[in-house]
């Protein structure tokens, strides 16, 4: 964090709340927080307010805490302290200082993620590891990527392969989605922000649209490139280890989905996706089984005669 | 219906005109006489051309006079409201219609006597140059580039023409107010501006629901087709990301190439163009509701794997129309 934020954020501790509420909020971001043995105050001694701000805001920025320190504050201005009402002073110009920064306020998690145009990490700057979050997953599979390989020139094939994973990219830069996974044939994609559901879903019909206008445009095989879609949600822990999160839950009924229920040139939604779909969006999606008891639902790109 | 061409810039004939442009039985398209010989060389048997003589010398009004006798794709007939032709008589020699001269046109035109010049004579189909399935879209192409950098302001040029609209719910239509629909045209200006500036495309003419997007041509029109696909294809994701309203909205569009002059968007109305003009039928009167039409012209630069994903329909207006099939929407 940058002096200037630090200073910032001392300042509206000083100006907003008085050394017993600043205990209170750094016991909500460190439990066992005692602002006298950090000082080195005696606890018969008034902390001047100064001294405790800056003790507060240097202690949570070396524990990496610093944005929920923030998210903390954010939440003292909107709902108060124990039934009074808060003002933090400076919080606007802390949280464009925070953007200028890299970083956005998202306001439906109230967490701070980072801004996509200046940066893009797997966990979007804000989930932490270990932690259980509820994360949209887009699973892309390429059919028959073996025989692929085997039947095309390598340069070919790359070339193929990039312009694929071009469409890809693009259909989920812009709906926030990040790459959890990708192997030669197909990948893992993470939607956590917004509709997450909806991002997942329009991703996946937006790759199945342009794969489509790809294979009969510009794809130099001789054959089309296949792809089948699947999309699941579900609450999940993050982790940075993929050998872990392949073993997860959410992982083992996209294996399912993919294996049972998709096939080539469509996309498989589970249950909890289509619930969230607005009704438009969801009436794409038959029901695959029984219509009151189907846990599975399937878009095919089909055409008028 | 009948169908004229009034090739005149004057206003004592314009305004002699007008009663009969308000008629239902009549199509009057208007144009300058300059550009007699392109628009005339795409004009057929269903038109009846008037020709305003009065905005040329003597020299210049018996050449067009000479060109006009040539021709017989279609019936004329010369209107002289300063009263030039020597020898009007002579006129009928060579196949006119009809003579309006300067004491004639101190009124309006009477539908009657129009129809009575229509129907003077009655072309021979044998004689015909066209056939069923001609194309007539072989206009001259002035390339005006992929950008604006090359074009000039009252100049004419080749452009591919995108009529495109969005196909306001009838509920919107009978309900809502002013301000919902000027929401939602806010939002389709504001999508169709992110579609159509990567191809340097311009909304040059808006209508109440849409408008027409010039595009420069410089000899293919390939990725305005991909466009326009994408934006049939991805009726529900626009549906969903663009607008607010949980339900399906769909595009009509119209595409063709033509020529017009250019002139800057918002000083288009004394624009005399017959590309403009078709377009303008194409969208509004030919096009259906969550559709992508193209002419022949543009129909050439479909990529060939996409053919198959379009299929002839009706003609209009003497061109041949092609339709996009639709994906299945539930």
């Amino acid at each position: 964090m940058t002096r200037s934020l630090i200073n910032l954020c001392t300042k509206a501790l000083v100006q907003s709340i008085d050394v017993h509420e600043m205990r209170h909020l750094s016991k909500r971001i460190i439990p066992d927080y005692d602002i006298y043995k950090q000082t080195g105050f005696p606890e018969s001694f008034a902390i001047p307010s100064i001294d405790a701000a800056k003790q507060i805001v240097a202690d949570i920025t070396d524990s990496g805490l610093f944005f929920q320190f923030i998210q903390n504050l954010i939440q003292l201005d909107q709902h108060g302290f124990m039934g009074k009402k808060i003002r933090i002073s400076y919080l606007n110009d802390i949280i464009k200082e925070i953007y200028n920064n890299g970083y956005l306020f998202d306001s439906e998690n109230q967490i701070f993620i980072e801004n996509p145009k200046v940066q893009k990490t797997r966990n979007w700057g804000a989930l932490q590891e270990g932690e259980s979050y509820l994360i949209a997953f887009l699973s892309i599979d390429i059919i028959g990527n073996t025989q692929i390989v085997k039947k095309h020139p390598k340069d070919i094939v790359e070339t193929t392969y990039t312009e694929l994973n071009y469409i890809v990219q693009n259909a989920i830069d812009k709906r926030n989605g990040r790459i959890w996974m990708w192997e030669g044939d197909g990948g893992i994609i993470a939607f956590f922000f917004g509709n997450k559901n909806t991002d997942a879903t329009l991703s996946a019909i937006e790759i199945l649209n342009n794969v489509f206008l790809y294979n009969r445009t510009l794809c130099k095989l001789t054959e089309p490139i296949r792809i089948r879609a699947s999309v699941h949600s579900g609450m999940c822990e993050y982790t940075d280890r993929n050998d872990y999160f392949k073993k997860m839950d959410v992982m083992k009924t996209i294996d399912i989905m993919e294996k049972k229920h998709c096939k080539a040139k469509s996309i498989c939604i589970s249950y909890p996706v289509r619930m969230m779909l607005d009704g438009f969006i969801a009436n794409q999606f038959l029901p695959l089984g029984s219509n009151n008891t189907s846990q599975f639902y399937r878009y095919e790109l089909e055409w008028d005669k | 219906m009948i169908d004229i061409y009034l090739f005149s810039k004057n206003n004592k004939t314009l305004s002699f005109f007008k009663k009969l442009r308000q008629s239902k039985s009549f199509s009057i398209s208007v144009y300058n006489p300059d550009k007699y010989k392109t628009i005339l060389r795409r004009t057929d048997q269903n038109t009846f051309v008037y020709f305003d003589v009065s905005s040329f010398d003597s020299s210049e009004m018996g050449k067009a006079i000479n060109y006009l006798k040539r021709q017989k794709r279609f019936d004329f007939g010369i209107i002289d409201p300063k009263n030039f032709v020597v020898d009007p008589a002579n006129l009928f020699h060579y196949g006119a219609s009809d003579y309006i001269g300067k004491s004639l046109m101190s009124g309006d035109a009477k539908p009657g006597r129009i129809k009575n010049a229509v129907n003077f004579y009655s072309v021979d189909p044998a004689e015909n140059d066209f056939t069923e399935g001609t194309e007539i879209d072989n206009i001259p192409t002035m390339l005006s580039g992929h950008n604006w950098d090359n074009i000039k302001a009252g100049n004419e040029y080749t452009f591919s023409m995108l009529y495109i609209e969005i196909d306001i719910l009838p509920e919107w239509l009978n309900k809502s107010g002013k301000a919902h629909i000027e929401e939602v045209m806010d939002s389709f200006y504001s999508h169709l501006h992110r579609i159509i500036t990567p191809l340097n495309g311009r909304v040059w003419m808006k209508t109440d629901f849409g408008g027409l997007v010039l595009f420069p041509y410089d000899g293919s029109c390939t990725p305005i087709i991909i466009e326009c696909i994408k934006l049939i294809m991805n009726r529900i994701i626009i549906s969903a990301e663009e607008y607010s309203y949980s339900t399906i909205l769909t595009y009509r569009m119209a595409m063709d190439i033509g020529n017009t002059k250019y002139l800057t968007s918002g000083n288009t109305g004394n624009i005399i163009s017959d590309s403009v003009n078709f377009i303008f039928h194409f969208g509004k009167q030919y096009a259906e509701p969550g559709n992508f039409y193209l002419t022949g012209r543009v129909k050439e630069d479909i990529p060939p794997g996409l053919l198959d994903y379009f299929y002839t329909t009706d003609r209009f207006q003497e061109r041949n129309i092609y339709k996009m099939k639709l994906p299945i929407i539930k």
